[in-house]
């Protein structure tokens, strides 16, 4: 009996401790991650920051790919034959459900929505050094509202803050962003330094805010506003033309003095497709069998047209257009677009043969900032080709001949055509391309240089997602795009695009806000017409 | 546990002084065959023993006080109060209706005439006789009110779901396995299980609180008996095929369409194409990868025991082939469970099963099912062509153009293993300090290991875009401890009897993960499929890792009372605590309260016909989370590997970045089920006929819905064109309500020599949604909103192809002008123009009328059958592959297309624009998805052997037809929560011939 008892004390007493222990807490912080309260302590937390702002700019929905390819579509340099996806943007024929609407403002505010993170943090830290990175993130927030300005209108949400999931943000007023967006750019002016370490290069400076603060001024026309800035960027002697124009859009190994700000890439990066490090690179086959690039994009007929209408120095084609364009003239120097000539490309995707299809809108399509490093070590180790082909070329969001033809248009707008002349020929003659005054005869009147400039900028900066910008400037974005255009140098007449024919007026000049938007924030208007 | 705690002390001061009488007998039934293995117990006490197969028993009593209690499975149990008897011998007579039958209902058990709420119990004997290989699998359209999908993959685990869809999120009821909570579908032997138990309405379910809104599944396994061991032996084979295939067109009839097609596109470029597209190539893609495929399932157990001791031990031996080429799974499990009774107040014990199982050949390769390319390949391909890169077939531009993968290819390109060790138990211990309180204290654990590796060495399968070669290979723990107390405490005086039950228990869920995967570096001239061999660039070598843990604290409670076996009152309250929420929405309180009126046992009933009449009423609240650990948390993300980073300096180095990740919402909370049940059990003839019927009420509140979150938020998806690419926030905002009925009935006979017992169950759910504040949500080809059930087909209505030049005019289709031969639909908002969207009805209803089952056992002398029917009515159905089939050009058609070419034919002409409205998904791919199916046939001959107890031949099968007018591969599939009624094509149910044998020795 007594063992009884001294069994039953030992066997509950090691059951009160089975019953009392174990005990698992119900406080449980994710262990592979920080939190909001224990991050943004320090600078270098800040610094973190505001590179995820940056690389939202990899995303393939910004300049990795989208954010230059639909502008580009919709402007008229470019158009497309696929009747889905995108085909119905390029030719104002979208419904409010097509998702290609959407892209533009939701990326955009996503860049927004990162750089408020750092912005409204930076208080907490205080330190110099925090005030330039935030700066950086104003910058960014100013270049993601010139894109939505753009392409949606001024009356769009007004975000100034890190956003909750119960925030609904209110409407602009008219100007209100473009104040944001300039008062922004004037403190990134004061605090960001004019240059970095070369282990930091591709980080904004107070030049890129000068030239963006100067391209938001033309943007609103205020030529008074943005000729100084922009004769200051110039009189800097920051920044230079390549001697090469073609040494812009292929893989730096250096720094390249006409890059004012740029988007970095890498050549080679994680298959993973939302690992955003590379440039978008496809070569495709569109439902027309044709010579595109991804998205079934063509060049229009203005591009060839325009390139073929004034010859170099030495009677050649313009040296700028094979950089451009890939066309039935590559072949002529050597050019190959995936290892493949031109010819073959015809050979291999028009299986009719069909007459159409040999015209040059069909055949050209844009070639700048394609070949790169692993396109070509693909091509050279005869591997098998890799849909995903991707591009380590860094794009550059403003080009230095970007600047010297926007200080020529605000001269001329100005009064100053004579000068204005001097500055575009700066331009040119890197291309080897005459003086204007040679070709035209003459110096042009101010409202032949208005026209001309647009036929400038078309042969300099085509592809580089400033057209659809310029033509919404020129108040050049409307049904009288189909009419030919007259290049005043030459009087010669070139095709432009016919996609502008279901062009609505007064609709068509802004894109709609998108549906679920405007279903979500009760502050918000749909544009008009829509 | 301050209660637990001063328990112990109440221990300590009791003591048992004994002196021993003895009590024999015989025990037999009322045909006066001998009983083996009848339970004779003290009442209120743990003295018990167990009669051997001669009948006879012997048992010790401290005094000759007390009351003897008999019972047997399947007879009445009889109490005989002690006075000087040492012999007393029992006749004990046949309990048709089992009332006393001990139902486990969690944290405890209830006798079944005792139960309030609404529970169904399984016939697991029944379950034996199906050669599916998961008890899931097995229970499909056994229990009125729970619907089981299943699919012919092999080793893969039905969906079980009870009442049907109620949440957004999570709808899998909670399984209960000898105490251990999971939401997973348990994978174990279905030979060790001794008894199912489906807990349905939230007053029952209410003890498992926060878990329980979807049902709880109680599972025990297998015990052993004391008294003689006994072995069981059994082995069951058979032959699986797929019991249909999609009838497609061939070569000849192919390339009439497909030409058509391209010749009816304005904008297509016209193609040089010959006639006969083949090239005398006709291939029957569906017989290529579809086999014959071999299972079996050896078992054995041993049982058996002392008075003191008992021990069930199991070892299980499953195989099974993939009926299309390649799966093939393979399980070895065993398990031992024992308990000993150490003194008369104090019970130790443990259940352990050990399992290892391995797949192989998974069906899926990025998302590119098997099947799904075999149906819809072209059969102007063939299977192997050595022209081509690899060997394998495709379909080339211009000619025979088609994106879709030899699936030969992708299966032999290929190779993919998972094998998972899984050790799943417990130990407890069960004291009885006083009579009627029990204390027991259990800790569980179950952890699983998967480890999966896949490799390719690249190959084409299709026209450009090759498989790279690669490597992938994770590892993951998957572990639950579990802490119960139990305390509980019974006690009859006169006509009362009450009981009450208070539990605190813990259970800690931990998962950690790793994963390797390589793209390239294994191309033909390096077969090491090892990642210390590959040749990959570093960039195309990912790896991950992370690991989770939750936590749940519960305090719950019962109390019963049962006065006079009339009036029956249960009440459950259950307290969770959740690491899933913030501290202000941690805690969650779920009660229950329920009773019922056994009407037979009023004196004023006098029915000679019904032996026994309750009708029960309950109303329990209990929730439901579907949400991710931590997911209430800010969380920050930077991360080197798939991380927010960016590229400075001219090297393009990498920066690292930070910011938030996702949009969190802090203020999550559990989903709320509130319900009503209203019920009755009635058993007539002496128990031979039963009857049970439910009906209930149910309210769902703060359902989580994944709210679209507005872009200016900055929460946009990296990807482009998908669906909700402005980013989700997870929100409890919305609200339902669910009501349904169920019945079931048995009827027994088992008289005379032919014995049989037919029992059904026929049921219905609705749902509807009540409020959904952020707007209706979409699943494909479906629409979830306000006033309509969950996912309804939401589609043009299509109304045949226009034939008559003057009905042209009629109306715009797209803004178009139709042409003869085209589809036409209806113009519902009657703008002139038909617009996919706006002239979208809600015209299908996925939700079933109801659905059934129909079991009926027959015996005759030493022969006995099993037929089981089970069955769907009024469900419409969406054929993806009728859809994906005919409406596109780079598709084979089905062989029952008839387009309009050349002025013959009733569907819409072909044209290759996939754009086109004649290739709309419309009501023309909505079918009805009725099926009445025969999905278990079982004929067995008992051998009369001498010294054996039973051995017993059988032959069956599974699935041998189904009545449907569905032309899909299978109407019985699991669809997704927001589109129900899309039949994706999944794998299809197979058709089993088996047959075995099942010895006890």
């Amino acid at each position: 009996m007594k063992r009884i008892n001294k069994m039953k004390r030992i066997v509950i007493s090691c059951m009160i401790l089975l019953g009392l222990s174990g005990c698992y807490k119900l406080e449980q912080l994710d262990p592979n991650q920080q939190t909001e309260e224990s991050f943004w302590q320090t600078e270098d937390d800040l610094y973190r920051g505001v590179i995820a702002v940056y690389d939202q700019l990899q995303d393939r929905n910004m300049y990795s790919a989208w954010m230059r390819l639909l502008p580009t579509y919709i402007s008229d340099e470019s158009t497309n034959f696929d009747t889905f996806e995108y085909g119905n943007l390029t030719r104002f024929t979208s419904s409010l459900v097509d998702p290609a609407l959407d892209i533009i403002w939701y990326q955009n505010y996503k860049l927004i929505g990162r750089a408020y993170q750092v912005i409204d943090r930076e208080a907490n830290i205080g330190t110099p050094g925090a005030a330039s990175i935030a700066a950086e993130a104003k910058f960014l927030v100013a270049l993601a509202y010139y894109n939505l300005i753009v392409s949606y209108g001024e009356n769009i949400a007004y975000v100034d803050r890190i956003q909750t999931p119960d925030d609904r943000p209110r409407r602009a007023e008219d100007d209100e962003l473009w104040s944001l967006c300039e008062n922004y750019l004037l403190e990134a002016i004061e605090l960001l330094p004019t240059s970095y370490p070369i282990a930091e290069y591709g980080r904004i400076t107070s030049g890129a805010a000068k030239a963006l603060l100067a391209k938001i001024h033309m943007q609103q026309r205020d030529y008074v506003a943005a000729e100084p800035l922009l004769r200051e960027i110039i009189d800097s002697g920051f920044y230079q033309l390549n001697a090469n124009f073609e040494d812009n859009f292929i893989e730096n190994v250096a720094e390249n003095p006409e890059s004012i700000f740029q988007v970095n890439f890498r050549p080679f990066g994680s298959p993973e497709e939302n690992e955003h490090n590379t440039a978008f690179r496809e070569v495709g086959i569109g439902e027309n069998l044709t010579v595109q690039i991804w998205g079934g994009m063509h060049c229009t007929k203005l591009v060839p047209q325009s390139f073929l209408d004034e010859p170099d120095k030495d009677g050649n084609r313009d040296p700028r257009m094979d950089a451009t364009v890939f066309s039935e003239f590559s072949d002529l120097v050597g050019r190959t677009y995936y290892g493949r000539t031109h010819a073959q490309w015809i050979a291999e995707n028009s299986i009719t043969g069909d007459a159409e299809f040999q015209e040059i809108e069909f055949n050209t399509t844009f070639y700048k900032y394609h070949e790169s490093i692993n396109v070509i070590q693909a091509i050279n180790s005869g591997s098998t080709q890799d849909p995903y082909l991707r591009g380590g070329i860094d794009f550059i969001v403003i080009r230095y001949a970007d600047i010297l033809l926007l200080h020529a248009e605000a001269l001329n707008e100005l009064g100053q055509t004579s000068e204005a002349h001097s500055v575009v020929n700066l331009v040119r003659a890197r291309s080897n391309m005459n003086d204007l005054e040679v070709t035209a005869g003459g110096e042009l009147s101010q409202a032949d240089f208005r026209e001309q400039i647009k036929h400038e900028r078309l042969l300099e900066l085509a592809y580089e997602n400033v057209r659809y910008y310029d033509q919404k400037r020129w108040n050049d974005f409307g049904p009288q795009v189909i009419n030919q255009f007259r290049i005043p140098a030459t009087g010669t007449l070139v095709d432009r695009d016919a996609d502008y024919l279901e062009f609505d007026i007064g609709k068509d000049e802004l894109l709609a806000i998108p549906l679920r938007e405007i279903q979500l924030n009760p502050n918000l208007q749909q544009n008009p017409g829509w | 546990m301050r209660f637990i705690i001063s328990s112990y002390f109440m221990l300590l001061s009791v003591l048992l002084v004994q002196a021993q009488v003895d009590i024999t007998g015989t025990i037999k039934d009322d045909k006066g065959e001998l009983l083996f293995g009848a339970t004779i117990i003290l009442k209120g006490t743990n003295v018990a023993t167990i009669s051997d197969i001669d009948g006879s028993y012997s048992i010790s009593l401290p005094q000759y006080k007390g009351t003897l209690v008999y019972s047997y499975v399947g007879y009445k149990t009889q109490e005989v109060v002690i006075t000087d008897q040492s012999l007393i011998n029992i006749t004990l007579a046949a309990d048709i209706a089992q009332l006393d039958e001990v139902v486990m209902i969690g944290y405890g058990s209830q006798r079944k005439v005792d139960i309030t709420g609404s529970i169904a119990i399984v016939d697991t004997d029944e379950l034996t006789k199906s050669s599916y290989t998961t008890i899931t699998d097995r229970l499909q359209g056994r229990i009125a009110g729970v619907s089981v999908s299943t699919n012919g993959e092999p080793g893969s685990t039905g969906t079980i779901k009870i009442r049907g869809n109620s949440f957004f999120g999570n709808n899998n009821p909670l399984y209960v396995i000898d105490g251990i909570l999971t939401n997973d579908s348990p994978n174990l032997n279905p030979n060790d299980i001794e008894s199912i138990q489906v807990l349905k309405d939230a007053s029952s379910t209410a003890i498992y609180g926060s878990r329980a809104a979807n049902g709880v599944i109680v599972i025990t396994t297998k015990k052993g008996k004391s008294g003689k061991p006994e072995i069981q032996l059994s082995f069951n084979g058979g032959l699986q095929q797929v019991p249909q295939t999609i009838d497609v067109t061939n070569s000849a009839l192919f390339a009439r369409i497909n030409n058509a097609a391209y010749t009816n596109d304005p904008n297509g470029i016209p193609q040089t194409r010959a006639t006969d597209l083949s090239h005398g190539v006709d291939t029957d893609w569906q017989d290529a990868i579809f086999q014959n495929a071999m299972l079996y399932d050896l078992n054995l157990g041993i049982s058996g025991g002392s008075d003191q001791l008992t021990a069930f031990f199991s070892l299980n031996s499953t195989y099974q082939e993939g009926t299309i080429i390649g799966p093939v799974f393979e399980r070895l499990s065993g398990r031992i469970n024992t308990e000993y009774k150490v003194t008369d107040w104090l019970s130790i014990g443990e259940n352990l099963a050990v399992s290892h199982s391995k797949s192989t050949g998974q069906q899926e390769l990025d998302g590119e099912g098997v099947i799904n390319n075999a149906v819809n390949m072209l059969p102007t391909v063939p299977v192997f062509d050595p022209t081509r890169p690899s060997g394998y077939g495709y379909g080339l531009q211009g000619e025979a153009t088609t994106f879709y993968l030899n699936p030969v290819g992708i299966r032999d390109l290929y190779t993919s293993e998972q094998n998972t060790t899984r050790i799943i138990g417990n130990v407890f211990a069960k004291l009885q300090p006083i009579k009627g309180l029990e204390y027991q204290v259990s800790f569980s654990v179950d952890v699983s290991n998967p480890r999966f590796r896949s490799f390719t060495p690249g190959g084409f399968v299709v026209d450009s875009d090759p498989i790279l070669s690669g490597l992938e290979e994770t590892r993951s723990t998957l572990s639950t401890n579990l802490i119960e107390n139990r305390l509980s405490y019974s006690r009859e005086i006169d006509k009362h009897s009450f009981s009450v039950m208070a539990t605190y228990t813990e259970q800690q869920i931990k998962f950690n993960y790793q994963g390797t995967s390589i793209v390239g570096g294994f191309d033909g001239d390096n077969p090491i499929f090892q990642i210390s061999a590959s040749t990959a660039d570093p960039n195309n070598i990912t790896s991950t890792g992370f690991e989770t843990t939750s936590v749940i604290q519960s305090y719950l409670g019962r109390a019963t009372y049962n006065y006079d076996n009339r009036y029956l009152i249960t009440g459950n309250l259950r307290y969770d605590g959740s690491s899933k929420f913030n501290k202000e929405n941690r805690w969650g309180l779920f009660p229950s309260i329920s009773g019922g009126w056994n009407v037979s046992n009023e004196s004023f009933f006098d029915v000679e016909a019904i032996s026994n009449l309750k009708v029960r009423l309950g109303y329990g609240e209990v929730g439901n989370a579907s949400v991710e650990d931590y997911a209430y948390q800010a969380r920050i993300l930077s991360r080197s590997i798939g991380g927010v980073n960016y590229n400075l300096g001219i090297e393009d180095d990498q920066v690292l970045g930070a910011t938030r990740d996702a949009v969190v919402n802090p203020n999550l909370k559990w989903e709320v089920l509130k319900e009503t049940n209203l019920g009755f059990d009635l058993a007539l003839f002496d128990g031979r006929l039963e009857l049970i019927g439910d009906i209930f009420f149910g309210k769902l509140e703060d359902l989580l819905v994944d709210a679209p979150l507005p872009g200016t938020l900055g929460a946009a998806s990296s990807f482009f064109l998908t669906e909700n690419e402005s980013g989700t926030a997870t929100r409890n905002i919305a609200n339902m309500k669910r009501n349904g009925w169920e019945f079931a009935m048995s009827y027994k006979n088992f008289d005379n020599d032919f014995k049989y017992e037919i029992t059904a169950n026929v049921f219905r759910n609705n749902n509807e949604v009540t409020s959904l504040p952020e707007g209706s949500l979409t699943g494909l080809y479906s629409i979830t909103q306000v006033g309509q059930a969950l996912g309804q087909l939401f589609l043009p209505q299509y109304q045949g192809i226009y034939l008559d030049t003057n009905a042209l005019n009629d109306m715009l289709v797209e803004g178009s002008t139709p042409v003869i031969g085209d589809a036409r639909y209806i113009d519902l908002d009657g703008s002139g123009n038909f617009s996919f969207g706006e002239d979208n009805a809600l015209i299908g209803n996925p939700n079933p009328g109801f659905e059934y089952g129909l079991n009926v056992n027959l015996s005759w002398k030493d022969w006995d059958m099993t037929v089981f029917f089970q069955g769907v009515q009024d469900r419409d159905i969406f054929n993806q592959f009728r859809f994906s089939l005919n409406s596109s050009a780079i598709s084979n058609y089905t062989s029952d297309f008839n387009p309009y070419i050349d002025g013959v034919g009733t569907d819409p002409r072909p044209i290759s624009n996939n754009q086109h409205p004649n290739n709309f998904p419309s009501t023309r791919f909505i079918e009805d998805g009725s099926f009445l199916r025969l999905k278990n046939f079982q004929l067995g001959y008992t051998i009369p052997f001498k010294g054996v107890k039973q051995a017993r031949v059988f032959i069956g099968g599974q699935n041998l037809f189904t009545i449907t007018d569905y032309t899909g591969l299978d109407p019985e599939f699991e669809g997704e929560v927001l589109s129900p009624g899309v039949d994706f094509g999944s794998y299809p149910n197979v058709r089993t011939y088996n047959m075995g044998i099942n010895i006890t020795l």
